[in-house]
């Protein structure tokens, strides 16, 4: 599902924020990336948006080579992802509904589907009863259940999430991580940035660290590693 | 494109609008300026035009011979003349009655000069034929047939009076050329900087919508509209205040300069509109369009 072979990407001199890394994940499978700040792992996930374009190396995502994608191409290519983020980045004008049916509205669909979706998957991340409610009313787990309501409601084959849980306090990290399994337990591939010492040794996943730029391990039913 | 996008997109264009509504404002305002002005002018130089044609159309076409063209040539001549589809009228006016003419509107009957000439014709020679068109606008091709006539010296079209609107016209052209370029650059400068603010005051939201896969298309419609709806807005309001403005002027000039307004006639208020609303509405819409979305294309590419 996803694919790097020899990716590297520099900013300007000095040296690269990802280099010569080689990473493979399979499709349906839960894969946690850690490291220190300044390891790579935000300019990994802008790469994957195609955000940014690598420097060397090849990358497929979802059988689509982002290398020499045209730039017409990349709206539909990221319809494949969802992605949250630390911040939430929630619209703060619009309800908990229209901030999800609105990542619908963008692509165009119908709507008859959106008024028939977005309830679902608010039901699914455990927001029903707010459907009205805007995001300074929220606490912000319940923010980042809207940003992943929103990155899901799309059906993505990708979820990406850098630091998810950075900004909520462990009980909720939990309950976050417990949707994020739950969602990559429909199919859905899911990598998961993150700091969180605990979680991930509570949850034996595959542990991908970063250093420098570099893969410095990579386990199965791994733990996180101080460097 | 579905009803619910174009109703989204429309949605999104309006509120951009009231979003930073002193940036639209003062380029609702700039562009109101700027058409306004340009109908002015515009006003203007349709009246002329339209008074310059109508006094080419009084002068016919005016033909001279070559010396030593018999009367047997020029009636020839005249026949070829009036078997041509776009000729009105053709008369033939000889030396003599051209010379009693001129001398009767500008000699008093038994001056000096009346006398002086009364046997010894200055226009010898000058015998002509006058031609009218039915079309003004065929009257070149006409002259460059006649012209290739033989035994014709010279073919004359319009007279002084007509250039002298020409030239007026042409000048009252070439000022609101320069002042409306002007006012243009304005405009699309202020609405060019009343979508980038509304770019930046949107920039997370556009991010977002980069990050679900909005095509560039979707998230640059409601800003193009903006710029489209400041345009029309813009132009509307000339268009409706020089509607009845025109008609006011028009009137004021016929009762207080009737003497003047004998000779010059006005466009009715519909037949300036004719081109007039068109013209202005797409200028509006023009300067709306182009300067959004070219101010779009350079700041949202992501
Ligand atoms: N836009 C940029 N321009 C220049 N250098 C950058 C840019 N973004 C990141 N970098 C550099 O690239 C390196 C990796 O940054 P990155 O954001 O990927 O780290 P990170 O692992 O996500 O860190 P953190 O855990 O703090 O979020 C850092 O040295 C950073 O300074
Ligand atoms: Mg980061």
């Amino acid at each position: 599902m996803i694919d790097l072979k020899d990716v590297t990407k520099s900013y300007g001199k000095g040296r690269p924020a990802v280099n010569h890394v080689n990473l493979h994940v399979e499709q349906g499978e839960f894969v946690f990336v850690t490291g220190l700040s300044g390891s790579g792992k935000s300019t990994l996930i802008k790469l994957l948006l195609k955000e940014l374009d690598s420097t060397g190396g090849s990358i497929t995502v979802a059988g689509e080579r982002l290398e020499t994608m045209k730039h017409r191409r990349v709206s539909k290519y990221r319809r494949k992802l969802g992605v949250v983020f630390q911040d939430f980045r929630l619209l703060k004008d619009r309800n908990v509904y229209e901030n999800v049916a609105f990542a619908q509205r963008v692509i165009g669909r119908p709507t008859r589907v959106i008024r028939k979706r977005v309830p679902e998957v608010l039901q699914e991340v455990g927001l029903a009863g707010k459907y009205k409610s805007l995001p300074d009313e929220l606490s912000g787990g319940e923010q980042q259940r809207v940003a992943l309501a929103r990155a899901i409601v799309n059906r993505p084959d990708i979820l990406l999430a850098d630091e998810p849980t950075g900004n909520l306090d462990p009980k909720t990290s939990d309950e976050i991580m417990a949707l994020l399994e739950q969602i990559n337990g429909r199919g859905t591939t899911v990598l998961v940035v993150t700091h969180n010492k605990e979680i991930v040794n509570a949850m034996k996943k595959r542990v991908v660290t970063m250093h420098d730029g570099v893969i410095v391990s990579d386990e199965e039913k791994g733990e996180y590693h101080e460097a | 494109m579905r009803p619910s996008t174009i109703w989204y997109i429309l949605k999104q264009g309006v509120k951009n609008i009231w979003r930073n509504w002193m940036f639209s404002a003062a380029s609702v305002l700039t562009m109101a300026a700027c058409i306004f002005l340009f109908g002015l002018f515009y006003l203007i130089v349709i009246n002329v035009n339209f008074n310059t044609q109508k006094a080419q159309e009084k002068v016919p076409i005016t033909v001279f011979f070559e010396p030593g063209t018999t009367q047997e040539e020029m009636d020839w001549v005249g026949e070829q003349i009036r078997a041509r589809p776009d000729v009105e009228t053709i008369t033939f006016e000889s030396a003599d009655e051209g010379w009693e003419k001129f001398a009767k509107q500008y000699f008093p009957e038994g001056s000096a000069a009346a006398d002086v000439f009364r046997d010894d014709n200055p226009l010898t020679g000058s015998d002509n034929y006058q031609v009218s068109v039915n079309d003004i606008s065929l009257q070149y091709d006409l002259v460059r047939y006649i012209e290739e006539l033989p035994h014709v010296r010279e073919v004359k079209q319009a007279e002084r009076a007509a250039e002298f609107l020409t030239n007026i016209s042409n000048m009252v052209y070439y000022v609101s050329l320069i002042v409306i370029g002007v006012l243009l650059l304005i405009s699309i400068f202020l609405i060019s900087n009343t979508v980038s603010v509304g770019i930046s005051v949107r920039s997370e939201e556009i991010a977002i919508m980069k990050y679900i896969g909005a095509t560039d298309h979707f998230v640059r419609a409601p800003f193009v509209l903006e710029g489209i709806i400041l345009g029309v807005v813009g132009a509307s309001i000339p268009l409706v205040s020089l509607y009845y403005l025109y008609q006011e002027v028009v009137k004021w000039m016929m009762n207080n300069y009737s003497s003047f307004t004998g000779a010059v006639s006005f466009l009715s208020v519909e037949q300036a509109y004719k081109t007039f609303l068109p013209v202005g509405l797409l200028l509006g819409v023009g300067i709306g369009l182009l300067s959004s979305f070219f101010t779009t294309k350079k700041h949202l590419r992501v």
